[in-house]
């Protein structure tokens, strides 16, 4: 996975003086937070139906291995062919070498967050095979040649003449076309819609499989997933390992949950459940074949990290559905988007998930990218403890000694001050006293020596005339 | 050999984690706490057709044969079309409503994909401007506007699909109040074909500055006809 060269805090500054990204955040976040809410809010017995999910959830976790053996000889029997992947390189490997085996020269793709963290499309195009992503946002998101920043909405961070921009010079898009979004996205579906004849693998990922049929199942609004399924000879599903429901009906529990959680809807425009590739003759016996569909159906499961986070501290983080809620309901996020967390997987969610792949050395600054506020545990559907996880995270950069010398040296101050009642007394009163001398109407505009990194962004309240202590003692005797 | 390493490897790491409410036991169907009441199914059509058109689809309550031929017909002349993507007459809703069309001068087109690449490319390329899909329904879903569509012999999945307006046949005795219950009714759906889809709507997108835009890859332009 990439890693930026540049520092969390110098992705998060530009961020924060990005004016267009933030008034798309301001948009996007507010709007998918009032579209989940109203979406649960009309669901009947929705808290009932969120602590069953997660106990569906759990109880797949805790037995995933049994499951996944389930689910791969489900899927066998219908038909299709399961390769297990350890890591990143050995998926790319497989779908490399099934694609040149089979002659593919153009593969359409539906959006896929497993993908991007095994950077397939650059590992196929290496190969000289085209990669067309159909997910209109992930296509604007290919055509920009940026990364994607939300994980429903990738493209949230541009506007509508930034993309027309891009149609113009990428498309040569004529006026017409970009007379508004309808045509810009009719232009886009022309353009797409060759692809889609022409492609001989569709690639996608999984929302979920469910082990007791062998089907998988993929939520789309635009239709891409479908046309990616329906129409090329080939398609080649990834899933990470975790993204698994034992019955159809467990099934039905998180579609409840998943698209209100998402975008607010009741149910996705097209919930797509596929179970083995198309059949023929052999299965249907005289009555025929099945008209299209793929004649091949190929599953990659993946773990690429995933079972060292189950056997670890974090292991609830693979309770996860990938709704995105937490996105949008994260103060953090609401301010600084999804690229400034550098990582596949942004958010609260990300910054919890992105260490347990990767290693926290690397992304020790990410479990800090959070004000602990709880409104990620809130709203997950699947109520997963993501306040606790990063606390976690937390506390192991610090043993490891990743806290910087001055937090360190400020807590060892404080705490041998606090240990003292009258030293701690001595040092309220002093500090009440420079406070109030530095500041007026009770604001310290200007703090000196390292301090003044606080004041440079806003000012600083002076500390008030009498301490909680003195006032105890006053107001009890 | 990959599957045993890899399964032992999730054995392994599954000894020492630890999964908050985790139950060694499957926890069963969701069952709430019974204040789900079920909708009459005399309310099932009006609430079919209040969620499907909230979501921008069309809903028809017609009565014969003669009726639906001239509402697909009146559609076609919207767009201007004589084509239709059909699905085999005995999985529409209405048999004979193919001949009925024909009779009316409409070209019934099938689809039929080869395994060949290059022969299915031709055979694509030869449907694609089709403006009109026709396919039947096997259920609808009252609390969301859904239908729900098994792919098989004679139905394809391009026709609810591939072109800009699909138009879908749906017996009234074949609405369920939710997915729950179309899923209790039909235990075998996702294994009777290769595709079970539940369609909501016109595809939609928001992906540009949260600018809702119809027909993106689907069908811009739903209907959906409910048959006695």
């Amino acid at each position: 996975m990439p890693v930026a060269n540049v520092t969390f805090y110098e992705r998060v500054e530009d961020a924060l003086h990005d004016s267009q990204l933030q008034t798309a955040l301001d948009l996007s976040t507010a709007r998918f937070a009032n579209g989940r809410n109203q979406a649960m809010g009309s669901l009947a017995q929705s808290e009932a139906l969120r602590d069953h999910a997660r106990r569906i959830r759990a109880h797949t976790m805790a037995n995933l291995d049994r499951y996944l053996a389930q689910f791969a000889d489900s899927v066998e029997r219908a038909g299709g062919q399961v390769h297990w992947a350890e890591t990143a390189e050995a998926a790319n490997r497989y779908v490399t070498r099934l694609a040149e085996a089979r002659g593919v020269k153009l593969v359409v793709k539906s959006k896929s967050m497993v993908s991007e963290e095994l950077e397939l499309n650059h590992a196929l195009e290496q190969l000289g095979i085209r990669v067309a992503e159909t997910d209109l946002g992930e296509y604007i998101i290919q055509l920009a040649e940026e990364q994607p920043s939300h994980i429903i909405a990738p493209v949230i961070h541009k506007t509508r003449g930034e993309i027309a921009d891009l149609f113009r010079a990428k498309l040569k898009a004529t006026p017409e076309d970009l007379a508004d979004v309808a045509n810009m996205t009719a232009l886009a579906r022309r353009t797409l819609r060759h692809d889609f004849l022409k492609a001989d693998m569709g690639i996608t990922g999984v929302n979920f499989g469910v082990a007791d049929t062998g089907s998988i199942c993929l939520v789309t609004n635009e239709g891409n997933g479908r046309l990616c399924t329906a129409a090329p000879r080939i398609h080649l599903a990834l899933m990470g390992m975790e993204r698994l429901v034992p019955t159809l009906a467990d099934l039905e529990v998180m579609l409840q949950l998943l698209a209100r959680s998402a975008t607010g809807q009741k149910l996705s425009v097209y919930t797509n459940i596929l179970t083995g590739p198309r059949r023929n003759q052999r299965h249907n016996g005289p009555s025929g074949s099945e008209p299209d569909g793929p004649d091949e159906f190929h599953l990659v499961i993946i773990d690429n990290g995933r079972s060292n986070i189950l056997g670890s501290e974090l292991a609830e983080i693979l309770y996860c559905i990938r709704c995105g809620a937490c996105l949008n309901a994260c103060p953090v996020y609401q301010q600084i988007g999804g690229h400034a967390y550098g990582s596949v997987y942004p958010g609260p969610i990300g910054s919890v998930v992105t260490p347990g792949l990767y290693g926290l050395d690397p992304w020790s600054d990410l479990p800090h990218a959070s004000s602990l506020c709880g409104a990620c545990r809130e709203v997950c559907p699947i109520r997963i403890n993501i306040p606790r996880m990063l606390l976690k995270l937390r506390d192991e950069g610090a043993q490891r000694g990743q806290s910087p010398y001055w937090l360190k040296l400020g807590l060892s101050l404080y705490r041998f001050a606090a240990l003292r009642p009258s030293l701690f007394r001595l040092g309220g009163r002093l500090g009440s006293w420079a406070t109030r001398l530095m500041g007026q109407d009770d604001w310290v505009g200007k703090l000196p020596g390292p301090l003044s990194a606080w004041t440079d962004q806003r000012d600083f309240p002076a500390l008030a005339r009498k301490s909680f202590s003195q006032r105890w003692r006053e107001e009890r005797g | 050999m990959d599957r045993e390493k890899f399964l032992a490897r999730i054995k392994e790491n599954l000894r020492h984690t630890r999964l908050p409410e985790a139950g060694a036991g499957h926890p069963g169907l969701f069952q709430g706490d019974g204040s789900q009441t079920d909708v009459p199914a005399s309310e099932l059509v009006k609430d079919f057709k209040r969620e499907l058109e909230a979501l921008a689809g069309n809903v028809h309550i017609l009565v014969d044969i003669e009726a639906t031929a001239e509402k697909i017909l009146e559609i076609l002349r919207g767009h201007q079309a004589r084509r239709i993507l059909a699905w085999a007459d005995p999985s529409l809703a209405l048999p004979g409503i193919s001949d009925a069309l024909t009779v009316a001068g409409v070209t019934i087109e099938r689809v039929g994909l080869s395994a060949d690449g290059v022969a299915r490319r031709t055979e694509l390329l030869q449907i694609d401007d089709v403006i009109v899909g026709l396919t039947g329904a096997h259920g609808g879903l009252a609390d969301t506007g859904a239908i729900a569509l098994i792919s098989g012999p004679g139905r394809s999945r391009l026709a609810s699909l591939l072109p800009p307006v699909h138009i879908a046949l749906l017996s009234q005795s074949k609405i369920y109040p939710s997915l729950s219950s179309f899923l209790a009714a039909h235990p075998a759906a996702a294994e009777t074909g290769s595709n079970l889809v539940f369609i909501a709507g016109p595809s939609r997108s928001g992906d540009i500055e949260l600018t809702l835009s119809m027909g993106v890859h689907g069908p811009g332009e739903v209907h959906v006809i409910i048959l006695p």
